[in-house]
C-alpha cells in the first residue's frame, strides 16, 4: 500500500475542488424525479430509485470530466515529476490515482445521496436502508469503474485535449448515452435480423449486447437489487414495460423471454462481472503503456 | 478552467430541467357544481393533491328533494356511473380521464384491467332514491392520468352527463345534467 499516501492527496485534492461539489448539488435536482410508475412499483423505495437515476447521465459525465486529466494534466503542466519521483511502479501510481480519485468523488456524491434520502424521507415517508445502501453502494462502485476508464485514458494520452475527445468520444457518447441504439444496430448487422425494440426478439445475445456498456451493467445490478426486473434500462422504464397496456423500447428479460427458457448468462449477477471487467480491463491496458512510457 | 465551465453549462443545463424530469403532480383547487331540482347534488374534494403517492379524491353526494321517490338510471355501478373527467363541457364520445371508485371492482357490470382499459355492460341499473333519501360515492382522480392543468368537466361515461332519472312508474326517462367544472393547478415539486 505504497500507493496510499498518493492517493490520500488525489482523494484531498478532488474533494476540495469546486466541480465535484457543484456535481454533487446538480445530482439531488437532476435525480429527484417523483414518477408515477416509480411509486407504483416500489412505493417509498422510490428514493432509492432516485440514486439509481443519479448514475444516469449526469454523475458519468462528471465522473469522467473530473478524471479525465489526472495524468496527462500533470504531464503536460510538468508536476508529474513529482510523482515519478515517489518511490512508486507505474502500476502504484495509477492505482493511486484512481482509488484517490475514486474517493474523492465518492464522498460528495454521497453527500447529494444522502440529501436525497432526506428529501424522499419527507415527501414519501420511510424506505428500506439496506435497499438504498444496496443502490448507493452500486453506484459508488459505477463511480470506482468510470473514474478507471478516463484515468487510463488520462495516463496513454500524450495530450489533454486527446483525452478529453477520447472520454467523450469513445466511452461517453458511445458506451453511456447511445448504447442501445448502438448494440441494436451490432446485432441487426450480425444476424442480419432487423430489430424493433418495443416488440424484441427472445434473444440472448441481443440482450447481453445490451448491458455490455458500463452504464448497462450499472443498470442491471441496481435493478437487481431494486427487485425491478432484469433489465439493462432504468427502473422506471422497466416498470413501465412490465405494465400490460404499456409498451417501452426497454429490453425487459422478464417481459420477452418465457419462464425457463432465460440464458443463464442474462443472470444479474453477470452485470457485476461486466462492471469489474470495465474497472480492470482499461486499467491493465493503460498500465502496459503507462508502464513503458517516458513521464518527463 | 475550461473544464469547470463545461460542468458548469452542463449543470447550469441540468439544473433548469430539475422538477420538470419528474412526473407532473396536481392539485384541485375548486369545484363548481351547477345543479337542479328534483336532486341536491354536490361535489366534496376530500383530497386535493393527486400526487405520485395518492390520487385526489371527489365526494359525489346526490340527494332526493322530491317529495316522491324517484327512480335512478344508470350503468355499470349506480347511480353514477362511470364518471370521466373531459376537456370541454361539449364533449361527448370516448376520450377524457376515468374517475375511479373501488365500485368498479366490485361490481359485476364492470370489467376493469386498468384505469385505461376497461369496458361495462350495457344492462341498466335502476334503483329508486326515497324522498329525502343521501346517497354519496367518493371517486378517485388519478394524477397520471391527468391531461394538464385548467379546468376539466364531469361527464358519464354512458349516461350523458350523469344519469337518467324517472318518478312512478313512468318511463319516461330525463337526464340529470349538472354542469361539473374542476379546476386543476400544477402542484409544484420544490
Amino acid at each position: 500500500m505504497r500507493w496510499s499516501p498518493l492517493a490520500r492527496k488525489e482523494a484531498r485534492t478532488v474533494a476540495k475542488s469546486k466541480g465535484v461539489w457543484l456535481l454533487a448539488t446538480l445530482l439531488v435536482l437532476w435525480s429527484y424525479r417523483p414518477s408515477y410508475v416509480g411509486w407504483d412499483g416500489l412505493g417509498a423505495n422510490i428514493t432509492a430509485g432516485y440514486v439509481q437515476l443519479a448514475g444516469t447521465g449526469l454523475l458519468p459525465l462528471g465522473v469522467l470530466l473530473l478524471s479525465y486529466q489526472s495524468v496527462v494534466g500533470e504531464r503536460t503542466s510538468g508536476s508529474v515529476k513529482f510523482i515519478v519521483g515517489l518511490p512508486l511502479t507505474r502500476t502504484e501510481i495509477l492505482l493511486g490515482k484512481i482509488v484517490g480519485r475514486t474517493a474523492g468523488i465518492a464522498g460528495p456524491v454521497s453527500v447529494s445521496f444522502l440529501v436525497l434520502a432526506g428529501i424522499g424521507l419527507v415527501n414519501h415517508g420511510l424506505f428500506d436502508p439496506l435497499l438504498f445502501l444496496g443502490v448507493v453502494l452500486v453506484t459508488l462502485a459505477y463511480i470506482g469503474v468510470l473514474v478507471s476508464v478516463a484515468v487510463s485514458i488520462s495516463a496513454v494520452a500524450k495530450r489533454t485535449v486527446t483525452a478529453a475527445g477520447a472520454v467523450f468520444g469513445v466511452v461517453f457518447l458511445p458506451f453511456l448515452v447511445f448504447w442501445s441504439r448502438i448494440s441494436t444496430v451490432i446485432y441487426s448487422q450480425v444476424t442480419g435480423r432487423p430489430v424493433n425494440p418495443f416488440d424484441p426478439p427472445a434473444s440472448g445475445p441481443l440482450f447481453v449486447l445490451h448491458r455490455l456498456s458500463p452504464s448497462g451493467a450499472y443498470n442491471v445490478v441496481s435493478n437487481w437489487v431494486l427487485g425491478v426486473g432484469n433489465s439493462a434500462s432504468t427502473y422506471s422504464s422497466v416498470l413501465s414495460e412490465l405494465k400490460p397496456t404499456i409498451s417501452t423500447n426497454a429490453l425487459v428479460v422478464e417481459a420477452t423471454f418465457q419462464p425457463g427458457t432465460v440464458p443463464i448468462y442474462l443472470h444479474e449477477s453477470v452485470g457485476l462481472l461486466i462492471l469489474l471487467a470495465w474497472l480492470v480491463v482499461p486499467f491493465g491496458l493503460a498500465r502496459v503503456v503507462f508502464s513503458r512510457r517516458d513521464l518527463v | 478552467m475550461r473544464r469547470r465551465a463545461l460542468l458548469t453549462t452542463a449543470g447550469a443545463s441540468m439544473a433548469s430541467l430539475a422538477g420538470c424530469l419528474g412526473d407532473t403532480e396536481y392539485t384541485i383547487t375548486n369545484v363548481a357544481v351547477t345543479a337542479a331540482a328534483p336532486f341536491e347534488f354536490d361535489v366534496t374534494v376530500t383530497e386535493p393533491d393527486a400526487v405520485i403517492e395518492h390520487p385526489a379524491r371527489l365526494e359525489f353526494e346526490l340527494r332526493n328533494r322530491a317529495d316522491q321517490p324517484l327512480r335512478v338510471r344508470n350503468r355499470g355501478v349506480w347511480p353514477f356511473g362511470l364518471l370521466k373527467l373531459v376537456r370541454s363541457p361539449d364533449a361527448e364520445g370516448p376520450g377524457g380521464t376515468l374517475l375511479y371508485t373501488e365500485q368498479y371492482e366490485t361490481s359485476q357490470y364492470v370489467d376493469i384491467e386498468s384505469r385505461r382499459n376497461y369496458s361495462t355492460e350495457s344492462t341498466p341499473l335502476v334503483q329508486t332514491l326515497a324522498s329525502g333519501q343521501r346517497f354519496s360515492e367518493t371517486y378517485e382522480l388519478h394524477g397520471d392520468g391527468i391531461r394538464g392543468a385548467g379546468t376539466a368537466y364531469v361527464r358519464g361515461e354512458h349516461e350523458l352527463p350523469i344519469f337518467e332519472y324517472t318518478s312512478g312508474d313512468s318511463d319516461e326517462w330525463q337526464s340529470f345534467t349538472p354542469e361539473i367544472a374542476v379546476t386543476i393547478t400544477t402542484k409544484q415539486l420544490w
